[in-house]
């Protein structure tokens, strides 16, 4: 017989986040579903190098194309795909349902349309994307630790969705051994060691926030490693006391880090505290629709992580100096032992699985 | 894919391919276009605008399957340096977009023959694929003229 197929489309998205979550569900899904995933991103070649059997259509971002018409050249594709591969569901990972998606939701009712929508909107934005949660025949949320710090739209629609773990790509099972994965990166077994996430283009302006906390770091005995997206075409050159990173997932290098840096993004946050790796948050106040700060408010207000803003309190190298203390990390990680299983994938793929097979 | 029952469906599939392989190769192909033909006819629920690409004159997807990396390179630099860039539409099956993304170019990725078994059991099954492909991209992007390979020819 043969096996079902299930579509996984992601949106575009700033990082990598959306398709980190329908390769988790997609993991939890391939020993007995056919999965396709359907992305915009431009790092297609990661779920390719992961093993998935992946599509492409270049976004509306860098398509050279205006929004309408893209939308019509998104549907095109994504009904073609449709009847290529016939999958019994079609799952959508990304906070706004295109207009192009909409119009394949309503001509193909024979097929189970499911939302994949991550909460913590910024407040009073979305109210379009939202009038769109009519159309699917699910909505799955994939957790939230700092789910009671929601003030988005989603957080009074609780009603209508499935709610399931915090999805993640990487986890506990996946992670390489703190030795292994150190000697892989190059960086001495016996010193702390940091991750810095927040942009290594940056890192040559002192001024910037990833040459602020490099500079902070230098002041202890601390290797620092600097993560560089896997979408970065031309590396930039770091100095010589830090060591480059560029992995995917680098969730699945955690043990080799002590202390790690970065912005309070769904992923990096969910992996970071699931993980147990001792973190500063530095949100990112400049996304449309992801609340990082409440993220980050959370994460201090439970004991969970440090978090650091530019609004006045704390200077930067103050926040580095506590995180640097191996005292105040063993009680972060104490506290991020308390928190929930990441296990949002799992849960999502047994309710799809019954799906595809109807 | 026809709209019949999926195991109906499954046998006109292993019967057409049978078809295909035991027919004279010129016959085998002009059955596979009338297929796809067909399919892509059946498939289309609404009548699809091209896409606006900017610029005037003719869309022309340029094949550049199977080259190497050094050789995508210098093809994409050839074509960044060419009039209207954007109008000839580089077709990959590497998901390797960041030279071309940051050249300005238009791109369509195919999934390559080896990416999956299930979904490309044998030779027609991909060929059938990339067939009804091309032609979904001919429709959504406005390409009138016929495949450009001559630099997947110029690489032997």
């Amino acid at each position: 017989m043969e096996r079902p197929c299930v579509l996984l489309c992601t949106a575009n998205g700033v990082g990598l986040g959306h398709l980190s979550r329908m390769m988790a569900v997609g993991r939890a899904l391939e020993h007995d579903v056919d999965v396709v995933i359907f992305t915009l991103s431009q790092a297609a070649q990661i779920p390719v190098d992961q093993g998935f059997h992946t599509e492409f259509l270049r976004s509306s971002e860098y398509g050279n194309v205006d929004g309408t018409e893209w939308n019509d050249f998104y549907a095109a594709r994504l009904s073609g795909l449709i009847d290529f591969y016939r999958p019994t569901t079609v799952v959508f990972d990304g906070p706004h349902p295109y207009s192009g998606l909409c119009k394949t939701i309503v001509e193909r009712p024979d097929i189970h349309w499911v939302w994949s929508r991550r909460g913590m909107w910024k407040r009073d934005i979305g109210h379009t994307a939202i009038s769109r949660a009519r159309l699917f025949s699910l909505i799955i949320e994939p957790g939230e630790y700092a789910e009671s710090y929601d003030e988005g739209l989603t957080a009074s629609r609780r009603h209508e969705v499935l709610p399931v773990g915090p999805v993640t790509f990487g986890s506990r099972e996946t992670v390489i051994d703190g030795a292994a994965a150190r000697a892989e990166l190059g960086l001495d077994p016996d010193r702390p060691a940091a991750l810095v996430q927040l942009g290594a283009g940056q890192i040559n302006d002192v001024a910037s926030l990833s040459g602020q906390v490099v500079d902070a770091l230098r002041r202890h005995d601390i290797q620092i490693a600097v993560a560089e997206s896997v979408l970065v075409r031309d590396p930039v050159t770091l100095p010589s006391d830090v060591i480059r990173v560029r992995r995917y997932p680098l969730a699945w290098y955690t043990d080799a880090f002590d202390l790690s840096f970065m912005a309070s993004g769904y992923n990096s946050f969910h992996e970071a505290l699931a993980l147990e790796l001792p973190t500063l948050f530095i949100p990112n106040t400049h996304t449309k629709m992801d609340d990082q700060s409440a993220r980050a408010r959370f994460a201090v207000e439970h004991g969970v992580a440090l978090a650091w803003s530019d609004t006045g309190g704390e200077p930067l190298d103050a926040a580095v100096e506590r995180l640097a203390d191996a005292s105040e990390r063993a009680r972060l990680r104490a506290a991020m032992r308390t928190l929930p299983v990441a296990d949002g994938a799992e849960g999502a793929a047994a309710t799809l699985r019954l799906w595809a097979h109807v | 894919m026809t709209g019949l029952p999926a195991g109906a469906d499954r046998r006109l599939k292993q019967g057409y391919r049978a078809l295909r392989r035991t027919l004279p190769p010129a016959l085998s192909r002009r059955l596979q276009r009338a297929v796809v033909e067909v399919k892509t006819r059946r498939a289309r629920r609404r009548p699809i605008r091209p896409l606006g690409l900017e610029g005037h004159g003719p869309i022309t997807l340029v094949d550049v399957r199977g080259v190497t990396d050094e050789r995508l390179e210098e093809i994409a630099d050839e074509i960044a340096a060419s009039p209207q860039p954007v109008r000839r539409v580089l077709l990959l099956d590497r998901p390797d977009f960041l030279g071309l993304r940051s050249r300005g170019l238009t791109f369509e990725y195919l999934p390559p023959r080896d990416s999956s078994p299930r979904w490309f059991p044998d030779d027609a099954a991909y060929d059938e694929f990339v067939e009804r492909r091309i032609a979904d991209i001919r429709v959504t992007l406005g390409v009138t003229g016929p495949l450009d390979r001559s630099f997947v020819a110029q690489s032997g």
